[in-house]
């Protein structure tokens, strides 16, 4: 693949990464369903994951930089299987999982499979790029479509901070939060 | 400290965008320790699991 291709296929694999975290930060600001720690924590993840793959974009596709995404992508599936297996048995008085679901799915089912595919799809990034053999990081200058794909991200990372402040404060989140603890 | 690893996750953009791979990859090494470190926490206490 030639190094445009590269670029572009980062830039489609962010937007991907970046629609389940606006869809969660969606839902918890127009359905009003409160994040959870575990929640959080997943979407903690996410970022993590995209760290990588930016760091692609920004100094050049090296495999130290997939290596990153593929810990953050692992460390995510921990959590969010954790979270799975939680709520995986019906509790006594017949609550199913927490919070509603999306095309059949809790959310934290959905994180599963995001980080499953992130690992995937990062694995498929390594196999179709064509290795060179010269890793010097340089700075590359981004175009106007990068540069927004990087605004988007760190845009979601500061309104997670604002969230993440008002539900929880500094302290740690309850386990099954029902308001915001500064709104 | 979700806070924190959110803020610090930004501050890893951040320095990405500006061009700073050391401060990237320090920022990003800090996070992951927090981020499994506070999770283990939450898996083995606040929940009171034990694995």
């Amino acid at each position: 693949m030639t190094n445009n291709i590269v670029r572009k296929l980062h830039i489609v694999a962010l937007l991907l990464l970046a629609m389940p975290l606006i869809g969660a930060y969606s839902i918890q600001l127009f359905m009003h369903e409160m994040p959870c720690p575990l929640c959080l924590l997943q979407r903690v993840g996410m970022l993590a994951v995209a760290v990588g793959l930016l760091m692609n974009l920004r100094f050049g596709v090296h495999p130290v930089h997939y290596g990153l995404s593929i810990i953050a992508a692992l460390v995510g599936a921990a959590v969010a299987t954790r979270q799975v297996l939680l709520h995986i048995v019906p509790t006594a008085d017949g609550i199913t999982g927490f919070g509603d679901t999306v095309l059949g799915l809790h959310l934290y089912s959905w994180s599963v499979v995001v980080f499953l595919s992130s690992i995937l799809g990062v694995g498929l990034l390594m196999t179709l790029m064509k290795w060179g053999k010269n890793f010097e990081s340089e700075v590359i200058t981004l175009n106007n479509v990068e540069k927004g794909v990087f605004f988007l991200f760190i845009f979601i990372g500061l309104a997670n901070v604002a969230g993440a402040f008002l539900e929880c404060g500094l302290i740690p989140c309850p386990d099954n939060p029902i308001s915001y603890k500064y709104w | 400290m979700i806070v924190l690893l959110f803020s610090l996750l930004s501050l890893t953009f951040l320095a990405i965008y500006f061009g700073y791979i050391k401060l990237s990859f320090s920022l990003f090494a800090v996070t992951m320790v927090l981020f499994v470190s506070w999770f283990a926490y939450h898996a083995t206490d606040t929940l009171n699991i034990n694995l």
